[in-house]
């Protein structure tokens, strides 16, 4: 045993020692405080849902709370799914800087207005050809932009997600090559570039081999990540300083995988997969517990049962109404309504303020 | 652990061999202390590896680090490391011991070939159990360590004052003048002590000193040469 291993072990144990004593981490965040709260390291927390559920919208939520919470947390992103949006981060975490600094709500150069308002339109458009909103016009749309300042996402019927990823994938793209970026938005590339890893694995063996088990394999994990990114993005960042990351104080905030369950047809069919995602449990509890971070993976909830043979902590994610959703504990029914909207994941304490009471009286 | 380093060991920023003179000794009421100790020893060293060997039994060294009493046990248990921390811990491996036999396996044959740093915890329970704690054996298993690492780390978790004879065939109520402390004994052959302290309640600090003074006029007045000067002792 090394010592990195038996430190681990040493704080899970005084992780449980706090616990009985109630000196538990106190969390600010509503959804960290379901999410986390009675959980020590090691234990792996699935979100389960159905589709547009709110689940990768959560994982958004937490990745931009460790970006902001602190510039050496950082945070490695497994996304099976290939959903995962950067911009989308980017948006998000551009929204929550400007709340965090103090700013007003509407940022200088325009380019949340333009970015809402093109929103809007969209969403708008998509709902007239559902047939649901026949009466809105022109005018109206923009009426409610102007009044509002903000726009509830509505999620379109299941054949349709692709599509709208898509779309709204185009739309990000066009939002900020249109408009010159300004300051905040500059900042959220900065962290999420310097702080955040995104992995696309193409198989389960990809996702397996992107669980770091020590320093060394998340040093490489990093550094592939950081390479890929480039290349697939043709972003003209700086390359990646493997001896600077090394030496630095930086440490991992967590780790998020969207989409458990990905290839869970594929491995079905073969024998010993039970063993196989058996392995992959054990390693995303060593990672969580060598790493001293929580590890939150998303999961489809086929039929309300349960079809991956893992050991976790489950969270159920539903929606509610147009843009309310409930996030509980399946053990303690514990949970916490939140609402979603184009600036991300908003709980009732915070949707409380006066400026966002016209939300509340929309929903 | 930069800012660890930079607070406890006084000499600013990264520290180097030359600015520590080895073997050190440590004496805490865990091996807190020492792990730290060990993690700085190999960030500032050019070795691969250390080893780390405890005592098993009766005493569990996480769980008196769980009550949380002595010096960086809080630090140890409760706060976030760095990658780089993680990287320097993952290069320490932790061996239990439960008898003074398999120490000196372990020594000799892991360590002769391989110079490494070598931390040691509590030899004086490892002698105790086996029934031969005194002067002679403890300084054997010191020398032992001694010539078989490259960097020597040797701790102590409980009381330094307590007596022991000098060789085995004494006992000590028969002959309290040949006898001599622990700490007589572990300065003799490391006279650089880290001292770690509870300055207050959130705030661990420790220092090197030297024991070499203090504990030779132990010696003197507790061995054969007793009425010896200082001096004279020091030409022979």
């Amino acid at each position: 045993m090394n010592a990195a291993e038996w430190v681990a072990e040493l704080k899970r144990k005084s992780q449980i020692e706090s616990f009985k004593e109630q000196k538990g981490l106190v969390y600010d965040d509503h959804i960290e405080k379901v999410l986390y709260s009675g959980s020590v390291n090691g234990t792996l927390l699935v979100i389960e849902g159905n589709s547009c559920s709110g689940k990768t919208e959560l994982l958004y939520h937490l990745a931009s709370n460790v970006l902001l919470r602190s510039s050496q947390e950082l945070v490695l992103i497994v996304s099976s799914e290939w959903d995962w949006s950067i911009k989308r981060l980017t948006f998000i975490l551009h929204e929550r800087l400007i709340s965090s600094r103090g700013v007003s709500q509407t940022c200088k150069c325009n380019c949340a207005v333009k970015l809402e308002n093109e929103s809007t339109v969209h969403l708008q458009n998509a709902a007239r050809e559902d047939g649901t909103d026949e009466d809105i016009n022109s005018n109206s749309v923009n009426d409610v932009s102007l009044s509002s300042g903000e726009t509830m996402l509505q999620f379109p019927e299941h054949e349709e997600q692709h599509e709208c990823n898509r779309e709204m994938e185009q739309l990000y793209e066009s939002a900020s090559s249109t408009v010159y970026p300004c300051s905040f938005w500059e900042d959220a590339e900065r962290k999420i570039d310097a702080q955040c890893a995104i992995l696309w694995p193409m198989e389960f063996s990809g996702v397996v081999e992107s669980i770091p088990q020590s320093t060394k394999d998340l040093l490489r994990i990093w550094k592939e990540a950081k390479i890929q990114m480039h290349e697939d993005f043709r972003c003209n960042k700086t390359e990646f300083n493997e001896a600077c990351f090394d030496a630095s104080s930086s440490r991992l905030g967590c780790i998020l995988m969207d989409g458990l369950s990905t290839f869970y047809w594929q491995l079905r069919l073969e024998r010993g997969y039970t063993q196989v995602y058996a392995d992959l449990q054990n390693r995303l509890c060593t990672s969580s517990k060598l790493f001293g971070c929580p590890v939150v993976c998303t999961n489809w909830l086929l039929n309300n049962k349960q079809h991956l043979p893992i050991q976790c902590k489950r969270f159920r994610s539903e929606r509610r109404a147009n843009a309310r959703f409930y996030l509980e504990n399946c053990v303690s029914k514990l949970g916490e309504t939140f609402y979603l909207s184009v600036k991300g994941v908003q709980t009732k304490t915070e949707m409380a303020s006066p400026y966002s009471q016209q939300e509340m009286e929309k929903v | 652990m930069q800012q660890l380093i930079k607070e406890h060991f006084g000499n600013g920023g990264k520290v180097r061999s030359t600015s520590i003179e080895y073997p050190i000794f440590v004496h805490s009421g865990s091996i807190s202390a020492m792990l730290l100790t060990l993690v700085n020893a190999l960030e500032c060293n050019d070795v691969d590896e250390g080893v780390l060997v405890y005592p098993t039994g009766s005493t569990n060294p996480m769980e008196n680090i769980l009550r949380m009493e002595n010096p960086f046990d809080g630090f140890l248990a409760k706060e976030a490391y760095s990658i780089h921390f993680q990287s320097v811990l993952e290069r320490i491996q932790l061996i239990p011991c439960s008898h003074v036999d398999d120490l000196e396996k372990i020594v000799e044959v892991r360590l002769k070939h391989a110079k490494l740093i070598l931390g040691i915890a509590d030899i004086s329970k490892l002698l105790k159990i086996r029934g031969c704690l005194n002067g002679r054996y403890l300084s054997r298993y010191l020398m032992l360590c001694l010539q078989n690492s490259k960097i020597l780390i040797v701790c102590e978790t409980g009381g330094l004052q307590e007596r022991i004879p000098i060789i085995e065939d004494i006992s000590i109520n028969e002959d309290t003048q040949r006898t001599v402390s622990l700490e007589t004994i572990y300065a003799t052959w490391i006279p650089t002590f880290w001292e770690s302290k509870r300055k207050s309640h959130e705030k661990d600090e420790g220092r090197l000193v030297d024991r070499r003074h203090k504990v030779l006029v132990d010696w003197l007045a507790n061995t054969c040469f007793r009425g010896m000067s200082l001096k004279d002792h020091s030409a022979l």
